[in-house]
């Protein structure tokens, strides 16, 4: 057995899109030497795209094999596995919309949940900074609803004849909508190429339109900006002998299992996703933090949020052509900005295309099974006209126990307990849950009435997408684990930096609001 | 009955493991692995089969059950791709992992050689009822063979062709979900899933025969328009510039 150590200025750990955020702006400062810790993999790169998208295209394989760690799994409604270089976001959609000013004050407007430390306005150009850094091409919605200090980086993605249709039902069902936000390039952008329509964004786009990462890593390795250990998984954070500074991170790397390394580090940034960040904050328990570091309010783990959804799917009226960018969206905030209701609610909007309803099929209605010519007479009947998806995020106000814990009973192959992840809703969120809902579904049937059409389905997911909490930001040491940038109350040189740090988790996607946040802490990483 | 449904993207991928398993594709899904990596394990160096399938049946087979707009040809080509997809399968190879959940999922054993078996029974099935091979049968009674096989099949949707229970019926669900036959059902050139310039996609796609009758096959600043492959090599020309 061979101890090892590295000496570094700041140390990163983990490498999905906040870390590649973080490293590409201190970076910008030399001098600064930055080391990024993933515990996954290396993924293939762009030679590679196409083939794997052809083969998930055709066997549904991952485009991304590997991306996770067989014995490092929550119990627990998990987002996703990916544990890699570039993280979830490799396989992301790319939709990058932001909170409302709303979302950071609905203690004081609306009388529910938390207000955050920051508002709207404080994270605006760090909103800006982040659809630069990736290329967001998006179209300036209506003002009062979509306020933003300065255009988007990049011309709107243009709505497809299908979206066109669809924008013109919605407005005759008195709802403006317009083109999603997304990181894809509507232009080439930074040595990337535009957007050509492959439609398959999420997982894997195969021209390298679409933001991700492993973009940023190359970037910055091949400049000799960062460097970046992956296969290295960070197990313990210590402190230094009578100080409440984080002195080093302790790992082992998976190709060198019986020679442990030591991290030592001036800054600490914990860039880990919403269950791995606190998940390490509470593995690094000592005798003066035996509930975690950074815990001694108890809130590590605590306040898990994100957002649920009623989603369906429209007949209407009108001849589409399912296809021809099934990924790209129209957007609303009409019902997140002004209250539509009597009662607490608030959700974004969003219209695909879609081929529900509308695909070749087997049997006829009568139970007749087609063959050849029957299946492409039937399809063409059916497709004379076209089916409209739409999906509404509602927020949910996260109760003090919707948490994120240690579970003792299950331990990864170091012998470390894995997390059991509990997501649960305040008591407002719960009692409003069903009416919420109810509401949602009734402006279903409304929009569908306004078109002519009929809802073919409709039904709620009860998994929060986009989750974030587990070390909130607050105004003080009692109501956060870190201040608004990110800086642990009780470990002065250790951030915590995107989604875990979030007070709640809005109604819309929540990737480019992770982003802003982690560029705003590496501001305050001195 | 029900509309054909297709299934959210996070649903999907949610129950992918459970809807293999319960349609006997033999997916494996691992809830919760061994809490240790399984050294050198790479779940995507499976290799293709490589098995293969009696081409000329194939193509009979091609004939009988995909649409007579086709042609012969058109047919043939069709049963050429769907040999070539089916056996460059490869089992045992990491799925897509789901949103909300923490399931794995690898692909299950190859169909060819249960498909193969099918075409041989069509074959004796045609000597039996009319002392003559599936290929000097007329293609009505093709597929009134193949009706007579579908006989218990039970779902109105199209299945995951390398899960269909019968080769015609993978045959069929594969043919119907290639782009080109979604231009042939909208008689547009929609070419959904290929690489398509971001400016055309506001224009209403166009007809197929306006553009069967043009003796160029591409418009300017397009992928070339001749088969599926035409997109796959813009967008590969595209992704050699991503790096």
């Amino acid at each position: 057995m061979t101890a090892r150590t590295i000496e570094t200025d700041v140390c990163i750990i983990g490498s999905g899109i906040t870390a590649a955020m973080v490293a590409e702006k201190l970076a910008e400062q030399r001098g600064r030497r930055i080391l990024v810790v993933e515990a996954g993999d290396e993924m293939p790169g762009p030679n590679q795209w196409y083939d794997l998208r052809r083969r998930y295209l055709d066997y549904g394989e991952s485009p991304w094999p590997r991306d996770h760690l067989d014995d490092m799994i929550a119990d627990g409604p998990m987002q996703s596995r990916s544990m890699c270089v570039g993280g979830l976001a490799m396989h992301w959609g790319g939709v990058t919309p932001r909170f409302s000013p709303e979302d950071f004050k609905t203690k004081s407007l609306c009388g529910v949940g938390e207000d955050w430390p920051i508002s709207y306005e404080d994270l605006d150009p760090f909103y800006q900074e982040a659809e630069v850094r990736m290329g967001v091409a998006g179209e300036q919605g209506p003002r009062d609803l979509d306020p933003r200090g300065k255009p988007f980086p990049l011309p709107k993605l243009p709505l497809s004849w299908n979206l066109q249709k669809l924008q013109a039902w919605m407005a005759g069902a008195g709802i403006p909508m317009w083109s999603q936000p997304s990181a894809k390039n509507s232009v080439p952008y930074q040595g990337r190429s535009a957007c050509c329509r492959n439609d398959t964004c999420f997982p894997i786009c195969p021209v390298g339109a679409k933001y991700s990462p492993d973009h940023s890593w190359r970037k910055l390795r091949s400049a000799n900006r960062v460097t970046l250990l992956p296969r290295t998984l960070v197990r313990r954070l210590s402190l230094a002998a009578g100080s409440d500074r984080i002195e080093s991170a302790q790992a082992v790397q998976r190709d060198r299992p019986n020679d442990p390394l030591t991290i030592r580090a001036r800054t600490f940034v914990l860039a880990a996703g919403y269950t791995w960040s606190a998940h390490l904050l509470l593995v690094s328990a000592t005798s003066r933090f035996p509930d975690g570091l950074a815990n001694r309010n108890g809130l590590v783990g605590k306040y898990l949020t994100g957002h649920r959804n009623v989603g369906g799917y429209i007949s209407l009226p009108i001849r589409l052509y399912a296809g021809i960018n099934e990924q790209h969206s129209l957007v609303s905030k009409h019902f997140m900005r002004t209250p539509r209701y009597d009662r607490y609610l608030r959700h974004d909007l969003r219209v695909w295309e879609s081929s529900v309803g509308k695909e070749p099929r087997l049997k006829d209605d009568a139970g007749k099974l087609l063959l050849g010519d029957e299946i492409m007479a039937d399809w063409r009947e059916r497709t004379r006209t076209g089916t409209a998806r739409i999906r509404a995020y509602y927020d949910v106000i996260p109760a003090r126990d919707s948490e994120l814990t240690l579970d003792p009973s299950r331990k990864n192959a170091y012998g470390d307990p894995l997390p059991k992840l509990s997501f649960r809703d305040s008591d407002t969120s719960r009692e409003l849950r069903a009416w919420s809902e109810e509401r949602i579904r009734e402006l279903f049937d409304r929009v569908a009435k306004a078109g002519n059409g009929r809802v073919i389905r409709v039904a709620s997911d009860a998994f929060q997408d986009h989750p974030g909490g587990g070390c909130r930001m607050g105004t003080t040491a009692a109501t956060g684990v870190v201040d608004s940038f990110g800086r642990s109350f009780d470990h002065e040189n250790l951030f915590v930096v995107g989604a875990p740090t979030m007070v709640s988790g809005s109604c819309a996607n929540g990737t480019l609001t992770f982003c802003a946040l982690s560029l705003r802490s590496a501001t305050a990483m001195g | 009955m029900p509309l054909p449904v297709r299934i959210p993207r996070r649903s999907f991928v949610g129950w992918l493991g459970a809807i293999a398993a319960s349609i006997g594709l033999g997916a494996r899904v691992r809830a919760h692995a061994a809490p240790a990596e399984v050294a050198g394990a790479d779940p995507t160096a499976g290799t293709a089969q490589g098995a293969s399938l009696d081409a000329a049946m194939l193509a009979r087979l091609a004939e009988s059950v995909l649409p007579g707009e086709l042609g012969a040809d058109g047919a043939a080509k069709a049963a050429r791709d769907f040999a070539r997809f089916a056996t460059s399968y490869r089992s045992n190879a990491e799925q897509l992992h789901p949103y909300g959940s923490a399931r794995i999922g690898f692909t299950g054993e190859s169909p060819v050689p249960r498909w193969r078996g099918q075409l041989d029974a069509l074959q004796r099935e045609a000597r039996a009822k009319h002392a003559r091979g599936f290929a000097a049968i007329t293609a009505a009674q093709r597929r009134d063979l193949v009706r007579a096989a579908l006989a218990t099949e039970r779902t109105d949707r199209m299945p995951d062709p390398m899960a269909a229970s019968h080769v015609a019926l993978a045959l069929v669900a594969w043919y119907f979900g290639t782009p080109d036959a979604t231009d042939l059902c909208y008689g547009a050139r929609i070419q959904k899933n290929q690489c398509r310039p971001l400016v055309n996609s506001p224009k209403e796609p166009e007809p197929l025969a306006r553009r069967r009758a043009r003796s160029s096959g591409a418009d300017e600043g397009e992928p070339p328009a001749t088969d599926a492959g035409g997109g796959d090599a813009a967008a590969r020309r595209a992704a050699g510039g991503a790096a």
